[in-house]
């Protein structure tokens, strides 16, 4: 059999098949090593995203909570922390405890210094009659409607639940 | 009868009629054939079709020109042209197909923070999301906004006192009052075990009444009492513990509450 002319091998379609691979397979590892990659790309795997659900009246308790979530931060390490203490029910009494005990309150600085929100819910507040004013260092945006509609809407966008 | 009379003696030769679909007679002359031509129907429909067809054999041969001229180098040239024009087609379409599947497959993975602000501002913009990447995840695209759509939530219960167990059932009638505004579905499961089973006891439930009037209300409430707990009750106090009619059995408390999480139901613990 005749050996095929040079302009005649490079016309078979095995060579065309394997350089449409080459380019997808040099395509697919440009969009996988590119520039998005190293950019905003980690950033949601570095997310430390936690939420602390307290409805206990027990001050030991809250102590232990907070510490936990100190423990809980350090252990991580992860860069970007969301962390949110969702207080309910009898777990509101935290921030009342804080105003007069200052191993809870220094504790609670501590780590609103890294950024975790104290949240309250505003069904329990209204029920018990307790104003933003008697909690320590609570602010409007603080208050959230459903101390229970926020834990679920935490989870929902993908908050780990711990209640401690 | 004009077609008549052109067929019989009028009608313009073959000749004739390629020479005027390829331009070579003078304005005259052309005028005149073009006069002949749009007094026939059948006629003028032969002259499109030649010109179609002359439209055709131009279009084929766009790059003859080339080919005439240069003899055999430029036949090589050509025929090797169409080889690797394909190819190179080919090449670039892999490369636009490859990086967008590269794209989808990082963004999937959750290599790309792009989605992920979204989901964390508020349930509806999470919902919307979720949906929108269910919908290019095709096959699991139901599961995703089925979970999203109605709220799943496993209120976990092991450890309560009268006054906990009132402000539970004020919850769950806030969470249903809640969804309705917002137009969610709800579905509610309160498991209990352990030491909170008088919540659901009948001879010792505090709020019977209020747990009736719930379940009538909400049909996907359920409450569902441990049955192993249930069993350990029994034997230690040597007879049958009743829950109430609203209330259903389940093998394990702890058992339900894991599994529910594993099939993405929200989990809080009161």
């Amino acid at each position: 059999m005749n050996p095929l002319p040079f302009s005649a091998r490079f016309a078979r379609p095995g060579w065309l098949l394997a350089g449409a691979l080459f380019l997808l397979s040099l395509g697919g590892s440009w969009a996988l090593f590119g520039p998005e990659r190293n950019g905003a790309a980690a950033d949601a795997d570095d997310t430390l995203q936690v939420v602390y659900h307290i409805n206990a009246d027990d001050p030991a308790l809250h102590l232990n909570a907070l510490r936990n979530l100190q423990n809980h931060i350090d252990g991580s390490g992860m860069d970007r922390l969301e962390i949110k203490v969702v207080m309910h029910g009898g777990g509101v009494s935290l921030l009342q405890y804080a105003n007069e005990e200052p191993d809870l309150r220094a504790t609670v600085d501590t780590l609103k210094m890294q950024d975790v929100r104290f949240l309250v819910c505003g069904n329990t507040l209204d029920k018990r009659g307790i104003g933003l004013d008697d909690l320590y260092d609570a602010q409007p945006e603080d208050r959230v409607p459903s101390g229970i509609g926020e834990l679920t809407r935490l989870q929902r966008a993908g908050y780990t639940y711990i209640k401690p | 009868m004009a077609e008549h009379r052109l067929n019989a003696q009028d009608r313009p030769s073959e000749e004739i009629l390629n020479a005027f679909v390829d331009g070579e007679f003078s304005p005259e002359d052309r005028l005149n054939t073009l006069k002949l031509i749009s007094s026939s129907e059948r006629l003028s429909r032969e002259v499109c079709d030649m010109h179609q067809l002359k439209e055709l054999v131009g279009m084929a041969y766009e790059d003859l020109p080339t080919a005439q001229s240069g003899g055999g180098r430029c036949r090589i040239s050509r025929s090797s042209r169409s080889h690797w024009f394909p190819s190179m087609a080919a090449g670039v379409v892999a490369l636009v197909l490859g990086s967008l599947a590269g794209y989808e497959i990082t963004r999937d993975a959750g290599f790309l923070a792009s989605g992920e602000p979204t989901a964390q501002i508020g349930g509806d913009a999470g919902e919307t999301a979720l949906m929108v990447r269910g919908d290019q995840a095709g096959d699991a695209a139901p599961q995703v906004v089925a979970a999203t759509e109605t709220d799943q939530i496993l209120l976990h219960v092991n450890e309560a006192d009268p006054k906990s167990m009132s402000e539970l059932l004020d919850d769950i009638e806030a969470m249903y009052r809640d969804a309705a505004a917002d137009g969610r579905e709800l579905n509610v499961q309160v498991v209990v075990h352990n030491n909170a089973m008088d919540f659901l006891r009948t001879d010792r439930a505090p709020y019977p009444e209020r747990i009736a009037a719930l379940s009538e209300e909400y049909s996907s409430l359920r409450f569902t009492a441990c049955a192993q707990t249930l069993e350990r009750l029994a034997r230690e106090e040597g007879g049958a513990v009743d829950i109430l009619p609203q209330a259903e059995r389940i093998d394990s408390g702890v058992a339900e509450a894991a599994r529910r999480q594993a099939e993405g139901w929200i989990y809080i613990k009161v």
